[in-house]
């Protein structure tokens, strides 16, 4: 045997013949390197098992004492096995499918994997007991930074590659009727007997091959376990109920079988009626010193080595064994040519005198009672060190020693309890068998075969059976009742643990974790089992407590005075397996809303800006001004100046000329019907009654907590028919409580959000009316269409054709102007042949920024900018738009309440002095307003808007500030303290609103 | 935000020139392989693509994607409708989430007990969808149109990997045993609502999907990746309309 670098790679030893082998398609040859040296294989190996077939044991290095490490259970269930690939660490060697050209090396490693300079770690355990790094490292103090840096440096496993191109990874939802994770025979079984009740199944397997232990195992209860395994698959695949997914982890359990399988690149997100684990269980390792030393391992690896992979696993072999499948093992093993010095039983004697005999008559030497109490040998095992057992975890003060470059160990079974645990199981211990058993699971969780504590090849499958029995039974598929199988058959050694006074008698091995260290955190007065773990880390490492939680439990048990099942195991959470974050990134759906008029904007080189999921023009920066990426970041002076200027020549070509904004995100609800109006009346505030034809109205909604919520405007083109707009982001609220409401009221009345039916633009501007007379026959005249009504027309366009209309003269901006609203199929025409027709006034477009610099001008509020959770209509000035002479309104009572209620601020304008803004100083939204003693303990407010408006002259802005029982700063001249970003303060000047055009006369042209 | 909004499209589309209706999505399909689509009028005058290159046949049998939004739907609700409806012959469907198909094709969707949305027949573009009155006015008392012209997209899936596609968007399991011909799903398909109907149109299996308009360029963009796996891509009307 060699390790990587101590001998040079022999190339490809000679396999095993046939049937060996079942995985190897030996007509296909793979190469690859590791460490350098070049490794030969075939198709069907994994990187372990080429890496055997190579002569390299050594596959990597432990985390704490940088030990050699190698395979342990060929299984991939175990984290000495993990080696690094250039763009992958922690690839587990024995799972994943060796391929060319692959470049795989070691992990954990200073130096390289055969001389690793860390490797002298191990030398100095006793200076980093269990939980040396809660103690060390942080006096004196001020220490931790001269160690950090070294402590980072050590921490982790693998490299990750930082230069990594992420793959495309994405998720499917799957429905069965039933799933069964696990192929196992009880898997098989239980897949084939629901799908022969009618179920729709799908059996999960998390390696390429179906049959579980059929595939590797041997059983003294079946000759040919491989023609069972045929015969068993041949149905399977054969059956148009079961759909089969091998290379498939299922990596958690949620409720209601909701189970996240990991597949390739691809998150499987299987809905099952009934699930039916049949994970099997783990083979446990014995506890002695050296039993992680290359060449010691599982009796299933083994098993596996020859089975699966053609493996000759060793020349001299000892079997180390609690249970019958030792002596199966060594059979196999003598086999295939290994000669098997001993058997080594920990038993006093053999249940099965038919597998004693069989190993006699190989001339195996079989000792019962005895152990190995020291494993030897550095990077490979090169002899076993025997005791005599003489009582519960102790040996004979002499022993023997035995030459070897193979050990075998089988200290029983740990059921694969982690998904079932994550789905409420308990664990219980059965003393007598030294087993965990799981109960109390959910309805519609099933468990069969060795989790389920059934070990004969009969009971397991049996056990199959009968949960699908019972899942059939719940899917109303049959009426048969489940019996119990029972099984009589132990397979766990009672205490297979025998500390040395040297350590290196590993319970967890991802941790290095010896038995002193599980001891003697139990000493320091961590008695709990999770505690054990949080200060030990047993069981935190990649495989999850496998092969340490039922020697962990057992150790905390006798060192504490309880009984296992008192111990218990730690918390199983997800994920099972290690999983990568590909699988929860990959493919996410992040929705984004557009306006029909959208590819405008962008054509026009607006700055686009999210407005919840819409995209909105923020906006239109000149040509050839970039402003994405961190180039258009606020935060950037110089996209800042862009913006400042655009927004400003904005605001001012609309105040002279002519602008246009896309309004469509705006909310839209159509109310008709008889008792559309009764319906307005009762959700918003004002009158809406006698709300005449043609005529829009002011809306305003508050909640049950007197709060303004919302606001819109009410249009009413007829008697039975309002539409109302609301708030882009508000909306979908407003309609939910009007339809929730109407469940209740039974108006004859029909609601319907037709926000997104709807594009709409604003065209504003004193030269709005001539551009707009253009596209329609309406009368646009001041006395045929007067600010604030509302008309249905049409907007020509040039081929004669009409585009049905709804034009509102609204004053949102503070000039004349109309909101036109069509069919969103016309949104880009209509963008287009008001730009078209707008072209000799010099129209131009303006963006939702500048929007806000001119409705601030004009000291109109935005819901959710200059409200927030507190806003009653009295803070906000809008006593007028109440209606106390109606018997009710959404919120009505509330309102009523706290509008008596002593008022403690108030919404105000302010402007800022020129001396403060020539500093270049400016508040900022949710910049804090003080009482006027300056304290930072006696905030009154907060600024809600504050712009540059180039119109009036100055810095304006809107904000909250004290009122009634908060002094008074509301009355005009007052000086108010501003906080402002830098901790500066600085003094605005309280001023009536509007700030421009006070008269009202542009909006009303 | 997604950054997939900022997808470059071209400024202007030599076929949607005339068109004053366009679909938010009429960009996407501006030029294809083949250069540009052929296209065919609705029974409104919209223009819907008739045929993206020689292959939506062999892309359709496996998932195809057609951009149906001009292609004219309405929708009707009130204690009324049901009743008008029927008078109109048409078929109603006998509870909520139920589609009914019309002996020319077109296919009424029940999504509520008083609400009824129409789709029309691709054969004959429309036309008689487009016929139904789109005012209260014209309706009776208690019968309201609806706007779903033009506050949904419409989008169809076909082929054989519908339900698998779809499997890799919603938790809806639309795979035709479990979502037979005639059902509807309102749900949620990559994180957008929509109205989900299982068909069968000029024998090809396949999924309206009705989403809001405004998300639909996203949509169109998701399902444009989903069907990748399966060959699948954007056809045109013709594979839905009879020889």
């Amino acid at each position: 045997m060699s390790t990587a670098a101590s001998l040079p790679a022999s190339g490809q030893q000679s396999r095993l013949p046939e049937p060996m082998g079942l995985l190897l398609d030996r007509s296909q040859t793979v190469q690859f390197s590791f460490e350098g040296q070049t490794v030969s294989g075939y198709k069907g190996d994994t990187i372990g098992s080429a890496l055997l077939a190579n002569n390299f044991w050594m596959w990597s290095r432990s985390f704490k004492y940088h030990r050699p490490r190698g395979p342990l259970t060929m299984a991939g269930h175990d984290a000495n096995s993990l080696v690094q690939l250039p763009s992958e660490p922690n690839v587990l060697a024995d799972r994943m499918a060796a391929a060319s050209n692959m470049k795989v090396t070691g992990q954990n490693v200073n130096g390289t994997l055969a001389k690793d300079k860390d490797a002298i770690l191990g030398h100095f355990g006793r200076f980093m007991p269990v939980g040396f790094y809660y103690k060390a490292f942080y006096k004196p103090k001020g220490i931790w930074d001269k160690w950090e840096g070294f402590i980072r440096k050590k921490a982790g496993l693998g490299i990750a590659d930082l230069d990594f191109k992420p793959d495309y990874h994405d998720k499917q939802f799957l429905h069965h009727d039933v799933v069964v994770v696990g192929s196992g025979p009880a898997g098989l079984t239980a897949a084939l007997k629901a799908a022969d009740g009618g179920a729709d199944v799908l059996l999960l397997e998390e390696t390429s091959v179906l049959g579980g232990s059929l595939t590797y195992a041997a059983f003294e209860d079946l000759a040919d376990p491989e023609a069972l395994r045929l015969q068993l698959i041949q149905r399977v695949q054969d059956h148009a109920n079961i759909t089969v997914m091998t290379e498939s982890v299922c990596n958690a359990w949620f409720a209601d079988n909701w189970l996240p399988v990991l597949h390739g690149k691809r998150l499987y997100k299987v809905r099952a009626q009934e699930c039916i684990m049949a994970t099997g269980s783990y083979e446990q390792h014995v506890v002695f010193r050296g039993n992680d030393i290359p060449g010691v391992v599982m009796c299933s690896a083994a098993m596996r080595m020859m089975k699966l992979y053609a493996i000759k696993p060793g020349q001299s072999a000892v079997v180390l064994t609690g249970n019958d499948d030792g002596y199966l093992t060594a059979l196999a093993l003598h086999q295939q040519g290994v000669a098997v010095k001993t058997l080594l039983d920990m038993r006093p004697q053999a249940t099965s005198a038919v597998l004693l005999k069989q190993v006699e008559q190989a001339g195996i030497k079989v000792r019962f009672g005895h152990t190995v109490y020291e494993a030897l040998g550095k990077e490979h095992l090169e002899g076993v060190e025997i005791r005599a057992i003489t009582s519960k975890g102790e040996v004979a003060p002499v022993g023997e020693s035995m030459r070897c470059d193979l050990l075998c160990m089988s200290a029983g079974y740990m059921p694969a309890y982690q998904l079932l645990c994550q789905a409420g199981g308990q664990l219980s211990y059965d003393d007598e068998r030294a087993e965990f058993a799981i109960r109390n699971l959910p309805d519609h969780l099933h468990i069969a075969g060795s989790v389920n504590a059934k070990h004969s090849l009969k009971a397991v499958m049996a056990d199959g059976e009968q949960a699908a029995i019972k899942a059939l039974r719940l899917l109303g598929k049959t009426e048969e009742r489940e019996s119990d199988v029972s099984c009589g058959k132990v397979v766990n050694f009672e205490w297979p643990i025998f500390k040395h006074p040297k350590g290196k008698d590993f319970v967890d091995f991802d941790e290095d974790l010896q038995a002193k260290d599980i001891i003697n955190a139990t000493r320091m007065g961590y008695r709990d089992v999770q505690l054990v773990k949080r200060f030990s880390t047993v069981g935190m490492g990649p495989s999850q407590g496998r092969h340490s939680a039922l020697p962990t439990a057992r150790l905390v048990a006798k060192s504490t005075n309880r009984t296992v099942t008192e111990t218990g195991v730690t918390t199983a959470r997800p994920p099972l397996t290690p999983e990568k974050l590909s699988y929860m990134a990959g493919r996410n759906f992040d929705p984004y809303r557009q306006t029909a008029m959208h590819h405008r904007h962008v054509e026009l080189g607006a700055k686009m800006i999210p407005a919840g999921v819409w995209a909105r023009p923020g906006f239109y920066p000149p040509a050839g001004q970039l402003m994405t990426g961190p180039e258009g970041s606020p935060l950037n002076p110089v996209a800042r100046k862009i913006r400042n200027t655009a927004i400003e020549t904005e605001s001012l070509h609309v105040r002279s000329k002519v602008g246009l904004i896309d309004v469509s995100t705006l909310g839209g609800i159509e109310v008709r019907g008889p008792d559309a109006a009764e319906l307005m009346n009762r959700i918003y505030t004002f009158g809406f009654l006698k709300q005449p034809v043609g005529k829009t109205r002011y809306a305003i909604l508050t909640n049950d907590q007197g709060v303004v919520v919302d606001d819109g405007v009410s249009c009413r083109f007829a008697d039975d028919h309002f539409y109302v707009t609301a708030t882009t982001s508000g909306v979908d609220a407003v309609y939910r409580l009007m339809t929730f409401w109407n469940t209740q009221w039974r108006l004859q009345v029909d609601i319907t959000n037709v926000s997104a039916a709807f594009a709409a633009v604003n065209l504003a501007g004193p030269d709005s009316r001539k551009v707009l007379e253009q596209l329609t026959d309406i009368d646009l005249s001041k006395d045929g269409f007067p600010y604030l009504a509302c008309r249905e027309g049409s907007i020509k366009v040039p081929s004669g054709a009409t585009i049905p209309a709804r034009f509102l003269r609204v004053g949102f901006v503070g000039e004349l102007g109309y909101e036109i609203h069509v069919p969103s199929r016309y949104g880009e025409v209509l963008w287009d042949l008001l730009m078209n027709a707008g072209e000799g006034y010099g129209i131009k477009p303006f963006g939702v920024e500048t929007q806000r610099l001119l409705r601030l001008e004009k000291g109109h509020i935005i819901i959710s900018q200059d409200t927030d959770g507190m806003s009653h209509p009295g803070e906000l000035d809008l006593g007028w738009a109440i209606s106390n002479k109606k018997p009710y309104f959404n919120g009505m009572r509330a309102v009523d309440i706290v509008m008596k209620r002593p008022q403690s601020r108030k919404l105000v304008g302010f402007r800022l002095p020129a001396d403060v803004v020539a500093r270049g100083v400016k508040p900022e939204e949710g910049n804090i307003v003080l009482a006027e003693n300056l304290t930072a303990a006696d905030i009154t407010g907060n600024v809600t808007s504050c712009e540059y408006s180039p119109t009036v002259g100055a810095v304006i802005g809107m904000a909250y500030v004290g009122f009634g029982t908060k002094g008074n700063q509301t009355e005009p001249g007052t000086l108010i303290p501003i906080r402002v970003d830098s901790g500066e303060v600085v003094m605005a000047e309280v001023v009536e609103m509007p700030f421009f055009d006070k008269e009202q006369a542009r909006q009303d042209m | 935000m997604s950054e997939l909004y900022k997808t470059e499209q071209p400024a202007h589309v030599g076929w949607a020139e005339d068109e004053i209706a366009r679909s938010v999505n009429y960009r996407r399909l501006a030029k294809t392989a083949a250069g540009e689509p052929e296209m065919i009028k609705t029974a409104s005058g919209s223009s819907v693509v008739k045929r993206v290159d020689a292959n939506d046949a062999a892309r359709a049998q496996k998932a195809g994607v057609v951009e149906l939004t001009m292609l004219p739907r309405t929708g009707f609700r009130g204690n009324a409708t049901a009743e008008w409806l029927a008078g109109q012959e048409y078929p109603i469907p006998v509870r909520p989430n139920l589609a009914a198909a019309c002996a020319e094709g077109n296919w009424v969707l029940r999504l509520s007990q008083r609400e009824y949305w129409l789709l029309a027949n691709p054969n004959d573009l429309g036309k008689a969808i487009s016929e139904l009155p789109t005012s209260m006015t014209e309706t009776p008392a208690g019968c309201y149109p609806l706007f779903c012209m033009d506050s949904h997209a419409w989008l169809m899936l076909t082929g054989e990997h519908v339900g698998e596609v779809l499997s890799k968007l919603s938790a809806v399991d639309m795979r035709e045993q479990h979502f037979p011909l005639g059902s509807i799903a309102q749900t949620s398909i990559a994180r957008v609502n929509a109205v989900m109907v299982r068909q069968q149109i000029n024998g090809l299996p396949a999924i309206s999907i009705l989403c809001d308009v405004a998300s639909s360029d996203y949509l169109w963009t998701v399902l444009m990746d989903a069907v990748q796996e399966f060959d699948g891509g954007a056809v045109g009307i013709d594979v839905l309309r009879s020889a």
